[in-house]
């Protein structure tokens, strides 16, 4: 029951349109809605539109013959185009290769991070550094190690005796001169998200560990890797999803060559749109590698929920 | 780590394969970026010389022809990116820090929704943002200007500051404000005071990791620029030419891009590592 002064005061209120009850309802959205401004017409706006764009016809060399094809981009795409399934092949590997590859790095690199004693803070400094240099220039500095005269992974493996292979002119090569260089670049992540895993697991397990018996394997196996497995799932989630979209490295290593061997989505999209024009194919293709993502946190999602994590 | 105490911990292999595996994990790590840095002293003979060199006579004519005033500086490249990362870093702290303050102290209709909408908008591909942007911006005249990168890379950032933010204002006890509110500071001048005060680490935090990402953007950099816009990594990639790579150029272009990112990350680890490793660990 309100009192007659509160219900006045609740009348009074009602009266004018910016009552201080009213301006503390309204405050939180007028804070968020800038930021949705810009995220609906940048990101958003551009998502949904292209999903109407994949169902149409249109060259920018030839506006004036744009018109409505329903699924026709689609069917064309999986069945007709000679490099779409090339194009998916070569983005599932390496996002397959590089989650794999960086994960063992990373947990070996956390692990030794975490039982250093001394120096930690300058050696996480050092392995952190390829993380912060842009990707371009990992792309260009390592095509020069690449490069078959003059690079020093040739030199090195001539050292120990083998022949040279040319790295970024053939198939498998290019597969794993492109992954190599992709782990490189992102592994300090996966090792920053396991270190800060470790550093906040509770040391009286690891004691507990100990008096209990266990060696250095069991530990890890039974405790140390079961306790920071909910912050691998969620990186490892965005992890995937960010390799599906790469772009930078393949387009420097090796332009999605020889062929498409090693032509990511992203880069597929821009060659069909600044190459061919093709809006519409351009915008089919997109939707493919958005409907991906999503089906891959999907996945991680229910993977989260399932088991708790 | 000595005697029994080596094997108090999650599983840490022994030290003497430790000290290996981490000596060729750092040297993984840091060859390349000092194998450029070398490259970009070293004149074009010595660059193709097998084997390859290790000790030169410096040769400092690229830095001197980028960093000069000639035809070829590309001071207006540095300057392109030095200005485009920071307004988007501002941009994004304007926009993110209100909205992360409202996610994290009021509570509100569809507040959930709206959070998980904004933390989705992270899952789309960029890439599939480009040929719309591009009809749009053709449209309006705005190609190739710094502020299309701008509100492109800003866009980007708000989603991940934006649940950076919330999480560090989730740390600040409420009490705290309230205790100012009672000391008679009115709502601006708590969040002045208070609030942000208390907040500055995320406030870094936020900013080196956005200071960061646009630094080194290159995809829409690439496609959305052209003469006057162009930052440093696109200058970069055009080094790449038709027939061979100016291999030499490549590498001090490549130095110059590394050596502020390198700095900042070097000198602001500790908030760069929260930036990143954020959500991971609550």
């Amino acid at each position: 029951m309100r009192s007659e002064a509160q219900r006045g005061a609740v009348k009074a209120a009602r009266g004018r349109w910016l009552s201080p009850a009213r301006t503390q309802a309204l405050a939180p959205y007028a804070l968020i809605l800038p930021a949705y401004l810009v995220l609906g017409a940048i990101l958003i706006y551009p998502a949904v539109y292209n999903i109407w764009l994949s169902f149409w016809s249109w060259r920018l060399t030839t506006p004036h013959l744009a018109r409505f094809v329903g699924p026709d981009n689609y069917v064309r795409l999986l069945t007709v185009n000679p490099d779409f399934w090339g194009v998916t092949r070569f983005t599932l590997g390496f996002t397959v290769a590089t989650i794999a590859l960086e994960f063992v790095l990373g947990l070996v690199s956390a692990l030794l991070l975490y039982g250093l004693v001394r120096g930690r803070r300058l050696l996480t400094s050092f392995l952190l550094t390829p993380y912060m240099v842009a990707p371009i220039a990992v792309g260009l500095g390592w095509r020069l190690m690449w490069d078959r005269d003059i690079g020093v992974v040739n030199f090195a493996i001539g050292v120990i005796g083998l022949a040279k292979v040319n790295w970024l002119a053939e198939t498998w090569p290019a597969f794993w001169a492109v992954v190599l260089t992709e782990v490189w670049r992102s592994t300090p992540f996966v090792t920053m998200i396991l270190l800060a895993g470790l550093t906040a697991l509770p040391n009286d397990v690891f004691e507990a560990a100990h008096v209990d018996g266990a060696n250095r394997w069991q530990t890890f196996r039974r405790i140390t890797f079961p306790l920071i497995l909910p912050p691998l799932v969620v990186s490892l989630m965005f992890q995937t999803i960010f390799k599906l979209r790469v772009f930078d490295i393949p387009y420097i290593l090796t332009e999605g060559g020889p062929g498409t061997s090693t032509m990511p989505y992203g880069l597929f999209i821009q060659r069909i749109y600044f190459r061919y024009f093709d809006v519409g194919n351009a915008a089919a293709v997109s939707v493919v590698l958005l409907l991906l993502g999503g089906v891959i946190a999907f996945f991680y999602l229910r993977l989260v929920r399932e088991r708790d994590i | 780590m000595k005697g029994h105490e080596a094997s108090i911990g999650p599983g840490v292999p022994s030290f003497p394969l430790a000290r290996g595996i981490m000596t060729a994990l750092l040297a993984f790590s840091l060859f390349p970026v000092i194998w450029v840095a070398l490259t970009s002293v070293k004149s074009e003979t010595a660059i193709f010389s097998i084997p390859p060199k290790i000790l030169v006579w410096p040769d400092f004519s690229s830095y001197v022809k980028f960093l000069g005033f000639g035809r070829e500086s590309a001071l207006r490249f540095l300057w392109s990116s030095a200005l485009v990362s920071v307004m988007t870093t501002l941009a994004t702290l304007l926009l993110a820090s209100p909205a992360a303050y409202a996610f994290s102290r009021y509570h509100f209709r569809r507040e959930k929704e709206l959070l998980f909408l904004m933390l989705a908008t992270r899952l789309l591909p960029p890439v599939t943002a480009v040929v719309p942007l591009y009809l749009a911006f053709r449209y309006f005249g705005l190609l190739d200007t710094w502020f299309i990168l701008i509100l492109v890379y800003t866009a980007l950032n708000i989603p991940f500051a934006t649940w950076l933010m919330k999480a560090f204002f989730d740390g600040i006890p409420r009490e705290l404000e309230e205790a100012a509110a009672m000391d008679g500071c009115g709502a601006v001048r708590t969040l002045a005071r208070v609030t942000f005060p208390l907040a500055s680490s995320g406030i870094a935090a936020t900013s080196i990791f956005v200071f960061l990402l646009a630094w080194n953007e290159f995809m829409f950099a690439f496609m959305f620029t052209n003469v006057k816009a162009r930052t440093m990594p696109v200058r970069l990639a055009e080094t790449m030419g038709e027939m061979q790579i100016f291999w030499q150029d490549m590498a001090s272009l490549s130095t110059l891009i590394m050596l502020p990112a390198l700095a900042v990350g070097f000198f602001m680890q500790r908030y760069l590592i929260r930036a990143l490793t954020a959500g991971a660990v609550k």
